[in-house]
């Protein structure tokens, strides 16, 4: 871990003043004098050490901290806030938990933010699953964000019940799925069905269908009700990522192949893999 | 607050359309607003209505608090969900903390506040200590506004004052008498809830003279008008202090078309329905003039339900005039 400090520590410097790099410090120093006590209120401060102009720099590594974060379209102060976050990781359990309660007790949006991006950092996973649900179970649209885009705590700790209600979630809260690590990876059977569920429920309404949907529900797509509307869709398909999704999908269906007759050469001729659909917006 | 007063519909007068026209283009802020009872209707109304910022004083929220853990996750809401429900309308959302007069009488839960506030003082869009004071005027309510005026003034913190509806005159001089004996600067002071029999002596005072626009129990807008007539728009602004009882939220862009209305100037208007509260409450830097020139977007904090935009216009409307909901 302390390895991940030193990373985080290297990458705010080189955003912020000298000026303000002394003002952490010297946050930072109190923990050598008083430990842990009071390490909320200190935290609480941080945003004080750091110029409003400064506090928005944004800051993307896509590798860092043994690969335990993303740092995707991060401001500083939520980078700084982490990086004190990983400078507690010297600590006994019960003292570390009791300090993380009080952080996630008491705080604003914006620091919340930060506590669930370090999900990965904190070395009692038992302790971070439960916050990572309890978050999930939440309605702050910025702490979904932070937990289910660009976050790979999910796909590594919970259990599969919990993994399909944070990505049905996702999509019913407009998140970018494709942020979601691990997603194609942990595709099951009990989230294809809900899948195809939704897949109805939105053709019901008339809403539009999210094309991931059909992806995740590939080997859910075996009667005629489900054929009718992925029809459809075919035939509604002038966006190029849809059309990616659905040729997957359609290539990788027995009963999908065998009962669409019409030809859709530019679909059909797509053939993409799944890290393409992953990866199709980068 | 809520009134049990039940006035006739004759003594209300004819009522006056709100054109809403008149005030196109203007900005608004309120200083003083408990959308923790309001509803997502009154957010895009004052989004619709040029509201672009508000701040909530922790407030006594109706039915009396009997344990410290409600005030904790009312404190936490502040600055947890009421802020993001707020975002999701293109409204930024403040708050000032602190222990209101009413529930100062409880003293053993009172000392229990006191020891939660320094945790909550220090967090982002928390503007000032508030909104305190009297409103029986006992002796633990002062005992509570002294120490909360301690508080503020080692937190570098204005302070928002609520006065007392009964015997307000007295209670208001009372409370910027105690203020100056701690040592507060006016300037740091917002004294709330004025009216015509109080404004001369706040201002004569060096103090921000609030008003809050609220009918039957508070001030009327007309009578606003006057007040600005008389006294001008120096440290003057204005506020709905909506909540649960019969109040409005638009009451700040309503009282500036009455404004305009009546010949006030627009740069004035201006003053008290927006610059004079952000001047008011920018002693911590989360507030200012700027923050408004700047492109929403920018505020990573300013989500909603999953996409990193803040523009309160795109946020899908429902059509109120139509029978069919999609």
């Amino acid at each position: 871990m302390s390895g991940c400090t030193e990373d985080l520590k290297k990458i705010i410097q080189s955003y912020i003043t000298e000026e303000e790099y002394s003002s952490l410090l010297r946050l930072k120093n109190k923990q050598n004098e008083k430990g842990i006590v009071g390490f909320d209120l200190r935290f609480a401060k941080i945003r004080r050490a750091l110029k409003r102009s400064t506090q928005t720099l944004i800051v993307n590594e896509k590798e860092t901290c043994e690969n335990k974060l993303i740092i995707e379209n991060w401001d500083i102060l939520r980078l700084t806030r982490v990086w004190f976050i990983s400078l507690l990781s010297s600590y006994q359990k019960e003292e570390y938990c009791q300090a993380l309660d009080e952080l996630f007790e008491f705080a604003d949006v914006k620091e919340l933010v930060a506590l669930y991006s370090s999900l990965s950092l904190i070395p009692f996973p038992e302790y971070a699953l439960k916050r990572c649900e309890e978050g999930i179970r939440g309605n702050i649209g910025a702490v979904h964000e932070a937990i289910m885009e660009n976050n790979r705590f999910p796909v590594n700790h919970l259990d599969q019940t919990v993994w399909n209600q944070m990505v049905l979630k996702a999509f019913f809260t407009d998140k970018n799925v494709l942020n979601i690590q691990g997603l194609f990876d942990a595709m099951n059977a009990s989230l294809a069905r809900a899948a195809k569920d939704y897949i109805l429920e939105r053709n019901a309404a008339n809403r539009s269908i999210h094309p991931v949907l059909w992806v995740l529900a590939q080997n859910e797509l075996n009667n005629e009700r489900i054929l009718s509307v992925f029809q459809r869709e075919l035939k509604n398909s002038d966006d190029e990522f849809k059309k990616y999704c659905l040729s997957y999908t359609l290539h990788h269906n027995a009963f999908l192949k065998e009962n669409i007759k019409q030809d859709y050469p530019n679909i059909t001729g797509i053939q993409p893999t799944l890290n393409e659909i992953k990866n199709f917006y980068r | 607050m809520c009134t049990g007063i039940n006035r006739s519909r004759e003594s209300m007068g004819k009522p006056m359309s709100f054109d809403s026209e008149l005030i196109k283009g203007m900005r608004f802020f309120d200083p003083h607003i408990h959308m923790v009872s309001r509803t997502t209707d009154d957010y895009q109304a004052m989004y619709d209505a040029g509201i672009i910022g508000i701040i909530e004083p922790a407030f006594w929220t109706g039915q009396p608090r009997t344990g410290i853990d409600t005030f904790k996750d009312y404190y936490s809401s502040l600055i947890g969900w009421e802020r993001f429900r707020s975002s999701q309308f293109g409204i930024r959302h403040f708050c000032t903390m602190g222990l209101n007069s009413r529930e100062a009488n409880n003293e053993p839960l009172a000392e229990a506040v006191m020891e939660l506030l320094p945790k909550f003082i220090h967090k982002e869009g928390v503007l000032g200590i508030g909104e305190i004071g009297f409103d029986d005027q006992t002796e633990l309510e002062e005992k509570y506004y002294r120490l909360q005026l301690e508080l503020a003034k080692e937190a570098d913190l204005p302070v928002q004052v609520h006065t007392p509806h009964r015997d307000k005159t007295q209670g208001t001089s009372r409370s910027m008498d105690i203020a100056i004996e701690h040592g507060l600067d006016p300037k740091m002071v917002i004294i709330d809830h004025n009216t015509e029999e109080t404004v001369k002596e706040v201002l004569e005072r060096g103090f921000w003279a609030a008003f809050t626009i609220y009918p039957f129990t508070k001030m009327g807008n007309e009578r606003m008008v006057e007040i600005v007539k008389e006294y001008g728009p120096e440290r003057i602004m204005v506020n709905s202090a909506a909540d649960w009882g019969i109040s409005d939220p638009l009451a700040v862009p309503k009282t500036a078309a009455l404004m305009l209305q009546h010949g006030i100037d627009k740069k004035d208007i201006e003053k008290v329905t927006f610059h004079n509260a952000i001047e008011a409450f920018s002693i911590t830097g989360d507030l200012s003039i700027s923050l408004f020139e700047e492109d929403p977007e920018i505020d990573q904090n300013e989500k909603f339900a999953g996409n990193s935009i803040l523009r309160g216009g795109q946020m899908p409307k429902v059509d109120k005039e139509s029978i069919i909901i999609k």
